[in-house]
């Protein structure tokens, strides 16, 4: 259970940045204000919704059931390797590490892989960022050709943009909610030892403390440091990363938050032309999303097989 | 429309506040121009309600402030909207700044340059319509922002005019046998005349300023 609450912080150092960065980027709101939206809308999230995911998490990868030890230690790696991302300040997936975790874990107890399963899930993490990137490209362009076209108040249109971003952002942590406090909770829900719901909001506490006693620094690089954004480019961004999240959590696939969003801005961003987004940043992102599960999986495998060896 | 509706209603006291600040400029014109021709009681009445009009664009600006610290617009647009209606107040009050100096210290201006200080008074104090149209025109969204940001960049260059004028006269009143205490006191009047357009060319910055935010 400490394991699991301690992905949940995890996830909010790292994954809660992701659906307010925007917002507190371009100035709409303070991060304060943005954490508490999203200790409410995570935590409703995970509790009406967090289920689907969960149930993919717990059992759909590895086809045996997980003793404790193995949980502990696909949770505790994963997790490191996350907070480790976050001290650095890159927006890296908490899904994937969770997956690599347990993959690693699967490996070293040679248990049947459901290897279709990985795939679909592995494969999302490559088109869910590029979809969302093509839906926020499109989106922004769609929106340019409306403000364009229509005769009212710039400044009323920008105070009804920022509002619209504000609620996107209460959408976003409630999709994230939904979707990855089933990556916290999802291995634990496995051993049947706990009723879900309650599993699920320690899920959704646990994302809230994380996004409010360590979210600031990936906010900062995702609201600030792959593109420059305004309040339109902070909505579309949130919206488009909405979509493609929600899309995938009715599905059933754990995706991040952090693709989805870091896809976003880069969609908002090339609008503005391939020179308006920062490319260290895009490449150390990317550097992250490679590394982060192939490290927990790493270290699940040779954790989990090291504790066998002594304890046997 | 129920929503925004105090957002509207800041839009309308600016408009509101414009509107002072462009009558305000009007009279200070008719007033310095009847000090001009010495008529100093004409003039003095026409101080008086320029002092008026000022106080009245004060007293729009309280509550365009008010408005918006108590709630109207994001905080993110509010600080913005309120620095430019302060750079529009900032017009009005040194219009009347400039009134009262004339009234208070009575310069003597030389006959030889009453035609020269009528021009430069019209062409510095007649900016009150041009900043008044470019701050609604993006404010309503009468025009496309590109347009507002034209329109801005106009009355820079009618600062720029100003100045030139400025120049000039300078030049012709420090060429001129006057004493030069009576030299650096017409020199200040023109000082005075001069920083209304100086003004709302800062407004017009700041409106710039809002405009780029716009920019998509």
């Amino acid at each position: 259970m400490g394991a699991g609450a301690y992905v949940g912080w995890n996830i909010g150092a790292n994954d809660t940045a992701n659906c307010i960065g925007t917002s507190v980027g371009c100035g709409l709101i303070r991060f304060k204000q943005a954490v508490a939206l999203v200790a409410i809308f995570a935590t409703l999230g995970a509790v009406l919704q967090g289920d689907h995911v969960m149930k993919t998490i717990g059992k759909g990868i590895v086809k045996e059931d997980l003793d404790y030890i193995a949980i502990f230690v696909a949770l505790l790696c994963s997790g490191f390797f996350v907070t480790l991302a976050t001290f650095f300040k890159i927006p890296v997936s908490t899904s994937q590490a969770i997956v690599g975790g347990v993959m690693g874990i699967g490996f070293a107890m040679r248990a049947k892989i459901d290897y279709f399963r990985f795939i679909t899930i592995a494969e999302s993490w490559i088109v869910c960022p590029l979809l969302v990137m093509a839906l926020a490209f499109v989106l922004y362009h769609l929106l340019l050709f409306i403000l364009k076209s229509i005769r009212i108040s710039t400044l009323l249109v920008q105070n009804a943009l920022g509002w619209m971003a504000i609620l996107s952002s209460c959408y976003v942590a409630y999709a994230m909610g939904a979707n990855n406090a089933g990556n916290a909770v999802g291995p634990i829900a496995n051993l049947g030892i706990v009723n879900p719901t309650i599993l699920l909001s320690i899920g959704g506490v646990s994302i809230a403390v994380g996004a409010a006693t360590y979210g600031k620094k990936v906010a900062d690089t995702v609201g600030k440091g792959i593109t420059p954004l305004d309040i339109p480019g902070a909505l579309i961004a949130q919206v488009s990363s909405a979509f493609g999240m929600h899309l995938f959590s009715i599905m059933g696939i754990p995706v991040s938050t952090s693709s989805a969003i870091v896809g976003a801005v880069v969609g908002v961003g090339l609008v503005k032309g391939a020179k308006a987004i920062s490319k260290k940043t895009i490449l150390t992102i990317l550097l992250g999303w490679i590394l982060t599960p192939c490290s927990a999986a790493a270290a699940s495998y040779v954790m989990y097989k090291a504790i066998k060896l002594i304890f046997s | 429309m129920i929503i925004f509706k105090k957002e509207k209603e800041v839009i309308e006291l600016i408009e509101k506040h414009a509107d002072k600040m462009e009558e305000c400029l009007a009279i200070a014109t008719d007033t310095l121009q009847a000090y001009l021709k010495n008529d100093i009681s004409k003039a003095k009445k026409l101080a008086r309600q320029t002092d008026n009009v000022e106080t009245q664009a004060d007293m729009i600006r309280h509550e365009i402030r008010d408005k918006l610290y108590y709630g109207a617009y994001m905080p993110l647009l509010r600080e913005d909207i309120y620095k430019l209606v302060e750079s529009i107040d900032k017009v009005a009050n040194f219009t009347e700044e400039c009134c009262d100096f004339f009234l208070n210290q009575r310069p003597k201006i030389p006959d030889e340059f009453k035609s020269d200080f009528s021009v430069i008074i019209k062409a510095s104090l007649g900016v009150g319509g041009p900043l008044k149209h470019s701050v609604m025109c993006y404010l309503k969204g009468l025009c496309p922002v590109e347009v507002s940001r034209q329109h801005a960049k106009d009355i820079g260059l009618i600062e720029s005019k100003v100045d030139v004028l400025e120049w000039d006269l300078t030049k012709k009143i420090f060429s001129s046998d006057l004493d030069y205490s009576h030299k650096l006191h017409l020199r200040l009047c023109l000082d005075r005349i001069v920083e209304v357009s100086d003004r709302a060319e800062d407004s017009a910055d700041q409106l710039e300023l809002v405009t780029l935010k716009s920019m998509i």
